[in-house]
């Protein structure tokens, strides 16, 4: 396992500061999400550490080693795009990137049927990659990735524009590289939900890194719990809750009430009991923690 | 070298795999000996008639002299094809996944070249066996072992020149529907500037000061030279002025550079030199664009 530091890092295209002076670091075995809108600097920060951009301020290191060589020896990026050969077969694909890591042809037909069977394409190996479908084309940018045995995975996007099988069989590969290769992974995504599973997460915005923390410190202080109540009479419950002191938003037949806290929750529950109909306690999420926090900056 | 030969094959399969690609690579050979097969060779056959009465020889000639151009024409069409894997990597990002592995950039760089000298050598040295075999079975006359051999070689040098230019351009354009038109027509284009589809001697003098100025110009004059120096020793009572004559005919009499009187070894030579200096500019444009 293997840990990343980020220091002052910078990079301007022209007149364009797209990267300001961020540091962040990633320890071992840890999944780390990077989250922001787009044009934030996300794909820049991931290229210059994927070694892709080379002008650039500030220092990169894998293990206190910033030797590029070292660095690209030891990372695998799954981009958001497909890049494979859609006129290659799956194995010949395969073969010749890995061919860029093993030198020894044994050793690189060996690690070829590792991934084969770890990521079940066995039955379309022999298929061109452009005929394949979009979650089996997934899972061989996925060999491609981890075929240097990477000990930092780099997935840009990965999920994107995948059906909710494929993207479950994604981070199901993805969850299995964390706990039982102890990968250290680093995301970006658009969906909150997918960062919500992470171990850190840092929001980006024009160039600078907003907040970092784990998602549960995030929630606590970027979203509010909502109680959604649907009551037997509407005039009794606004009144009640003009009475409580409590801000509500109507949509049809629901009334919406932010809260802090899941002991106000309970208070306010049981404040409106015999008005109550029914009632549904909505977890603040990712969402409101990124709405927030760019809606704050933004402001 | 592993990498450097995985990743050379994996651009001469990708090459090969797209039939449409390859189908246009060849678009303008085929352009060519469709004109040739149409009316080129019935109009050379009846100049040669002049003076020649074998049949045969005639057909020696105008298929020897047709097929000097469409070698060199093959050399930059093809190389020019397959150079398109490199505009296409730029432009879908299969670069950036071969740049994030621990491969030398200049490996990288050098696997395009090689993968375009090889598909473009490859094919047009097995074009050249078959003209021989053509040649050889329709008109009963062979070419000669030595001069088979000596064109492998020249074909070899024409190759390296076109692979230089063409991946030249490769560097430098950077949409791949640009640089698949242009790969499109660059055949024919210099075709018609280089007096491949038609002797020089019928166009204008400005047309041939600018023929003068593109190296396959000179590559077909060499090369058609090569390739009719025994069909025309075969013509009786061939010299002098008519000799001179029907080498203007042919397009074999070197036309210097820009009107000046320069030797074709020369002219030779500063193709050379160009397609030197424009791989080293290729070098230093993949090494920018590959260190950005």
């Amino acid at each position: 396992m293997i840990s990343l530091d980020i220091l002052h890092l910078s990079k301007r295209y022209k007149d364009i500061l797209a990267i300001n002076d961020i540091s962040f670091s990633i320890n071992k075995g840890d999944f780390y999400a990077f989250l922001g809108p787009n044009g934030a600097g996300k794909s820049t920060t991931i290229k210059i550490i994927a070694k892709l951009l080379s002008d650039y301020e500030g220092s990169v290191t894998l293990d206190n080693n910033s030797n590029d060589d070292f660095i690209r020896s030891k990372i695998g990026v799954v981009f958001q795009d497909n890049v494979l050969d859609g006129l290659l077969t799956v194995k010949e694909n395969l073969l010749y990137r890995g061919a860029l890591y093993i030198k020894d042809k044994k050793k690189l037909i060996e690690r070829y049927e590792e991934l084969k069977e770890y990521l079940h394409f066995a039955d379309f190996e022999n298929q061109k990659f452009k005929t394949l479908s979009g979650g089996q084309k997934r899972r061989v940018e996925i060999a491609r990735a981890l075929f240097s045995n990477p000990e930092l995975l780099i997935l840009d996007e990965p999920t994107t524009g995948l059906d909710p099988e494929t993207r479950r069989f994604v981070w199901e590969c993805i969850n299995d590289l964390k706990i039982n290769k102890g990968l250290t992974i680093l995301l970006t995504t658009h969906y909150m939900e997918e960062a919500s599973n992470c171990d850190v997460v840092t929001i980006i915005n024009k160039g600078q890194i907003i907040v970092t923390g784990t998602p549960s410190e995030l929630k606590h202080k970027y979203s509010f719990d909502r109680i959604k109540i649907v009551p037997f009479e509407e005039n009794e419950l606004e009144k009640a809750l003009k009475e409580l002191g409590l801000s509500f938003k109507k949509v049809v037949d629901e009334y919406i009430i932010v809260v802090n806290s899941t002991q106000e929750t309970i208070t306010v529950i049981k404040q409106l009991e015999l008005l109550i109909k029914q009632f549904e306690v909505i977890k603040g999420n990712m969402d409101d923690v990124f709405l927030n926090v760019i809606g704050e900056i933004n402001d | 070298m592993t990498d450097l030969i995985a990743l050379t094959k994996r651009n001469i399969k990708v090459f090969l795999r797209d039939k449409m690609g390859v189908f246009f690579s060849f678009l303008s050979v085929i352009i060519m000996l469709f004109l040739y097969f149409a009316f080129l060779g019935k109009t050379y056959s009846a100049s040669f008639s002049e003076y020649v009465s074998d049949k045969n020889l005639i057909n020696f000639l105008s298929l020897s002299q047709m097929m000097g151009g469409v070698l060199v024409i093959n050399t930059l069409s093809l190389a020019v094809g397959v150079s398109g894997t490199l505009v296409n990597d730029q432009n879908n990002n299969a670069l950036d996944s071969l740049l994030v592995t621990p491969i030398k950039r200049y490996k990288i760089t050098l696997a395009y070249y090689l993968s375009v000298l090889f598909i473009t050598y490859v094919l047009t040295v097995l074009m050249w066996l078959i003209t021989v075999l053509y040649v050889g079975f329709t008109t009963t006359y062979w070419y000669s072992f030595s001069l088979i051999i000596i064109i492998v070689l020249v074909l070899l040098l024409f190759t390296i020149i076109s692979t230089a230019i063409m991946v030249f351009l490769a560097t430098i354009i950077k949409s791949s529907a640009a640089f698949g038109a242009l790969a499109s027509i660059i055949g024919t284009v210099i075709g018609f500037m280089s007096g491949i589809y038609m002797p020089l001697v019928v166009l204008g003098q400005g047309t041939k000061y600018v023929a003068s100025c593109v190296p396959f110009t000179h590559m077909t004059i060499f090369l058609k030279g090569l390739m009719l120096k025994e069909p025309l020793s075969y013509v009786p009572f061939l010299s002098g002025e008519a000799l001179k004559e029907v080498r203007d005919y042919l397009g074999i009499n070197n036309i210097g550079f820009l009107g000046l009187n320069v030797p074709l070894w020369a002219l030779l030579i500063g193709c050379c030199l160009l397609a030197f200096g424009l791989g080293i500019a290729s070098v230093y444009i993949m090494k920018r664009k590959l260190n950005k």
